[in-house]
């Protein structure tokens, strides 16, 4: 006697019947994303480029949002080359004048490896007093309630640093000459030294070093084309109203 | 053998409750710990993260048990993972263009999400054996049990590491955040604390069923 024994295991599809689905199912993928990437990437775009605008005005002080200008700029040793508003997140150098028609500052990046993740500033050089003027935090993923970007911000003692850190050139406008430098909290002696944060010095000493690095590159490239910085371009002079629109 | 359509029980409440209470993905099915842990360091984060996966389960669920019949069993996990990764984009670039902010929060675990087994799970386990309708009903229970889990962390993390509720103050100058609420051992202490809770009440339920058991079976 003979016992039919049944597998318990489904019979195989065919092949084409797999490739069918996934083709499906990946037809639909390929679909969905194009169609929420052709819709949303103007807004982020758009987003991006409001939260830039606010920083920038955030680091010049005594500007009015409102009437003043931002012009982007791409700046390396090959030259200076102007951006327009769709390419400014490529720009490293931000132009910013005021109503008047007078540049008021110039706001550039900063970045450097911090206990996370690399910490990047934003901040507003004044070419009259070769200063720093002001900073804010793009990012910092550091420890959160430390060295988070909220926190640092909300250190008043720490950000009053940056109100007036000296960046002055040397005689031949070639290099800087008292690079910033980060210090332990409390012993801040010299006006291009940074005050710590206590409990944030890694964060801190990235700060620093982010400004060191882009000052040291950027600032005797700007004393080379502060001219043409200087000057608004015609097309830009009265429109104020521009930036008030986004 | 002809084919015989299996009987599925009809949507009662406990279809979407069950997501919320008994089984619960946080706090009783233990699923999806790694966001839970990573972004509920603030209530706003824990809502973005829920809402997020909230959708991306509703998503998958519906295309999941709509292809059921059609979707062959040897490339099902391959199939499903396309799906919820879709859905995953979708929200990614959504939350992206809603809030900046949120999006840079929250970080790459919106698009670890796609990782995260409660949705895994109810597309093997429940999407692709019930109808539409039904998957859906359970999907939206599990994502509001999971977005429930979060803000119950979330919340307590925040007032506490924070002294802010959905960043409004609650105390005055004088409190001193608990900074380590914030931190990642903070997520453990405080899911530790809602698991101890969550079991306590399990326990009590159990224990009040056996006494009334009792009392019936009881002579007399």
């Amino acid at each position: 006697m003979t016992m039919e024994v049944k597998s318990p295991v489904p019979p195989m599809p065919s092949s084409m019947a797999m490739i069918r689905v996934l083709a499906l199912i990946a037809l639909f993928a390929g679909l969905s994303v194009v169609l929420v990437v052709h819709f949303t990437d103007p807004v982020i775009r758009e987003k991006e480029l409001q939260a830039l605008e606010q920083a920038v005005f955030k680091v010049i002080p005594g500007v009015e949002p409102e009437s003043a200008v931002r012009i982007s700029y791409s700046l390396n040793a090959k030259g200076l080359v102007r951006l327009e508003d769709d390419a400014a997140g490529a720009a490293n150098l931000f132009a910013v004048f005021d109503g008047s028609g007078k540049l008021a500052g110039i706001a550039l990046q900063g970045a450097a490896q911090g206990y996370q993740d690399v910490v990047r500033t934003l901040y507003g050089y004044d070419p009259e007093c070769e200063c720093i003027i002001g900073l804010t935090i793009m990012k910092s993923t550091d420890t959160p309630g430390m060295g988070d970007k909220h926190t640092v911000e909300a250190n008043h003692a720490f950000m009053d640093n940056f109100r007036h850190l000296s960046v002055k050139l040397t005689a031949d406008k070639g290099s800087v000459a008292h690079p910033v430098e980060t210090v332990k909290h409390g012993t801040k002696t010299e006006e291009w030294q940074v005050d710590a944060i206590s409990g944030a010095t890694i964060t801190s000493r990235a700060i620093g070093k982010g400004l060191r690095q882009s000052t040291g590159e950027l600032l005797p490239l700007i004393a080379r084309h502060l001219q043409e910085i200087s000057k608004i371009p015609r097309n830009k002079e009265k429109s104020g109203t521009e930036v008030k629109k986004r | 053998m002809t084919y015989q359509p299996r009987k599925q029980k009809p949507i009662t409440p406990d279809t979407f409750l069950r997501g919320i209470w008994r089984e619960n993905p946080v706090f009783v099915m233990l699923l999806g710990l790694c966001p839970t842990l990573a972004v509920t360091n603030s209530t706003i984060n824990a809502i973005g993260m829920g809402l997020a996966t909230t959708f991306v389960l509703l998503g998958s669920s519906l295309l999941v048990s709509l292809l059921r019949n059609l979707i062959p069993k040897q490339v099902r996990i391959a199939s499903y993972i396309v799906i919820i990764a879709t859905f995953v984009t979708i929200v990614d670039y959504a939350i992206h263009a809603l809030s900046l902010e949120l999006y840079n929060a929250l970080g790459a675990f919106i698009q670890l999400i796609v990782a995260n087994c409660v949705i895994l799970g109810r597309a093997e386990s429940y999407a692709s054996k019930n109808r539409i309708t039904k998957s859906l009903v359970n999907a939206l229970g599990m994502g509001v049990g999971f977005t429930f889990a979060l803000l119950c962390l979330g919340s307590v993390r925040e007032i506490l590491g924070s002294g802010t509720l959905l960043g409004f103050p609650l105390f005055g100058d004088s409190f001193q955040p608990w900074v380590v609420m914030i931190l990642p051992p903070g997520g453990f202490f405080v899911t530790g604390a809602w698991l101890l809770l969550f079991s306590w009440l399990q326990e009590r339920r159990q224990r009040k069923a056996a006494k009334e058991e009792e009392a019936i079976h009881a002579p007399g």
